[in-house]
């Protein structure tokens, strides 16, 4: 691996000079408000796009699955492992009369098992865990019947780093590799296989799930967002001009994903250090002292080459954010559950620990990680009534939020788009 | 009858029954509900025995499951780590300016 940097901020010294399409005016706040543009953005966004609903590690075994309550599709979602290990994705539906398929208690309760077929409980018909009716019962009362044209409705469904992806668009012809794109390929070597400690929250949040991901699209605003949590580090880093400690090594955009990489120095005790954090030896950052890992990053990690390098944030379409530390990875997902509200979910994927001591470390570091985020949250349900009070039109986005303004742009274009095909389909037919 | 914690951490027993949450989810929503008052009388009485605590966890292999009365110790140095939040940070149970959002913890 060579170490030239692979990404440099253009000599004007704005990012946004490196991406002169994107424009720099204010931006338009309608994707963030408009219920109908929330329709569309279902429809043009979330319903024509591979998605990330987990790991292949929740399907380890065949007949392993797992559904997934998805309102922004207006479905639940079924994953299987099939007798042939491969991974296949449902509507969680039986097609008899209709009935919810895997489901136990409360049909809005995600769950996951193990099952040698799929069973329907209204009237006992089963299918293969490729979807395939094996026998409906009451074969003696059967009408007109072709067991064939009668299967569990399949969803396209590809993995890419042992994440399970989802494409409710029949005819997409794009693998989810390809569609991840070049920044995937920078990805490419790093060791997703695992085993993991596995960590995971949630939340439904009273705000779009552009705005939540918005948040997490700079550092800048550390010093402020942050005085709490960060005290007195954060006067240190508060100041008017280009400031190592907030903003970004680097913002890359490519398609329509986007990806920062931010500052960082190794996980140790500063003069900020916590007294919990010394008791633990650790720090919102991971354990301390930990000796970095042998192995090279892939070549998409750390793209600027910084010795000073804490984090990579790639922000995947529409609503998948993967980011990387020297803990490991963590995952955002954000799903929508109506104009003004989503949930997210945030999986965090460490090292397993070794020794108890190890596990206290992480339990410091992922206790302190939720409460940041709920920080990062805390401007969010109180900023998405002021945008639906429409006082406002446009917001303003500097060169620092460039990832903001990509965001939006894509969404926005995106949706756009799609009404436009959707429009020429319809007068295509007329016409026709 | 057995007892809660390892012999030399006696004085803490009192807390194992409020404090001695396994569970990560129940252990934030016991914060969040209690008074600055109720969490800083727990942080004030384990945080000083918090070294000699991770210490003696430390003893055991991780591999195997811990004895009860450590693994009780175990979650009070959890619930520290919770509550430390609120004393060290925030000066308050909950995080400032969240309302009364929460993440639920799922694992
Ligand atoms: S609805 Fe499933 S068997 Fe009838
Ligand atoms: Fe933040």
């Amino acid at each position: 691996m060579s170490d030239d940097p692979i990404v440099k901020k253009p000599e004007s010294g704005f990012w946004h000079d490196a991406y002169p399409e994107l424009g720099r005016g204010p931006i338009s706040l309608e994707d963030s408000v408009c219920p109908e543009f929330y329709e569309k953005e279902k429809e043009h966004v979330f319903r024509k796009n591979w998605l990330c609903v987990g790991r292949v590690e929740q399907v380890p075994k065949k007949g392993s699955y797992f559904t997934r309550e998805l309102a922004i599709l207006d479905t639940s979602v079924l994953v299987v492992r099939g007798k042939d290990d491969v991974i296949r994705a449902f509507h969680n539906v039986c097609p008899h009369r209709g009935n919810k398929l895997v489901w136990q208690d409360d049909p809005f309760k995600e769950m996951e098992g193990n099952a040698p077929l799929l069973y329907c409980r209204f009237h006992g018909w089963r299918f293969n865990l490729d979807g395939s009716l094996i026998k409906p019962s009451r074969a003696d009362l059967l009408l007109d019947f072709d067991g064939s044209k009668c299967s569990v409705p399949a969803i396209q469904c590809d993995t890419w780093g042992g994440f399970v992806f989802i494409n409710m668009d029949p005819d997409n012809k794009q693998t989810v590799r390809d569609f991840l794109g070049e920044f995937a390929d920078g990805l490419e070597g790093y060791d997703f296989d695992g085993p993991h400690q596995v960590y995971k929250f949630k939340a439904e949040l009273q705000c779009n799930w552009k705005i939540f991901m918005d948040g997490f699209a700079e550092s800048y605003h550390g010093p402020y967002l942050h005085a709490n949590s960060f005290g007195a580090l954060t006067e240190v880093a508060k100041m008017d001009a280009a400031n190592p400690y907030t903003d970004a090594l680097a913002y890359q955009l490519s398609g329509p994903h986007r990806m920062f990489s931010f500052y960082g120095e190794p996980s140790k005790e500063t003069p900020f250090s916590r007294p919990i954090e010394k008791l633990t030896e650790s720090s919102p950052a991971g354990p301390w002292n930990k000796k970095p890992s042998d192995k090279p990053l892939p070549k998409g990690l750390n793209p600027t080459r910084s010795d000073k390098y804490g984090f990579d944030s790639f922000q995947f379409f529409p609503n998948f954010v993967l980011i990387f530390s020297s803990s490991g990875f963590t995952t955002h997902l954000h799903w929508p559950t109506g104009p003004h509200s989503h949930i997210i979910e945030v999986d965090m994927y460490f090292k397993p620990p070794t020794t108890h001591k190890e596990r206290i470390s992480q339990e410091l570091t992922v206790s302190f990680l939720n409460d940041i985020v709920l920080e990062d949250a805390s401007p969010l349900e109180g900023m998405q009534a002021m945008l639906n009070s429409r006082a406002l039109t446009h917001f303003h986005a500097n060169d620092e939020e460039i990832l903001v303004r990509h965001l939006h742009k894509v969404v926005q274009d995106t949706v756009e788009e799609g009404e436009k095909e959707k429009n020429k389909n319809i007068i295509a037919k007329q016409g026709g | 009858m057995t007892s809660k914690l390892p012999q030399q951490f006696r004085e803490l027993e009192c807390w194992v029954e409020e404090w001695g949450i396994e569970d990560g989810h129940q252990r934030y929503v016991k914060r969040v509900n209690s008074t600055m008052e109720q969490l800083k009388a727990f942080y004030n009485d384990m945080f000083p025995r918090g070294k000699e605590a991770i210490e003696y966890i430390n003893q055991f292999d991780y591999s195997e499951p811990l004895p009860e009365d450590a693994a009780n110790l175990r979650n009070l140095v959890y619930s520290l780590i919770t509550v430390a939040l609120a004393v060290e940070v925030w000066r308050q149970p909950r995080v400032k300016h969240s309302a009364n959002t929460i993440l639920t913890r799922i694992c």
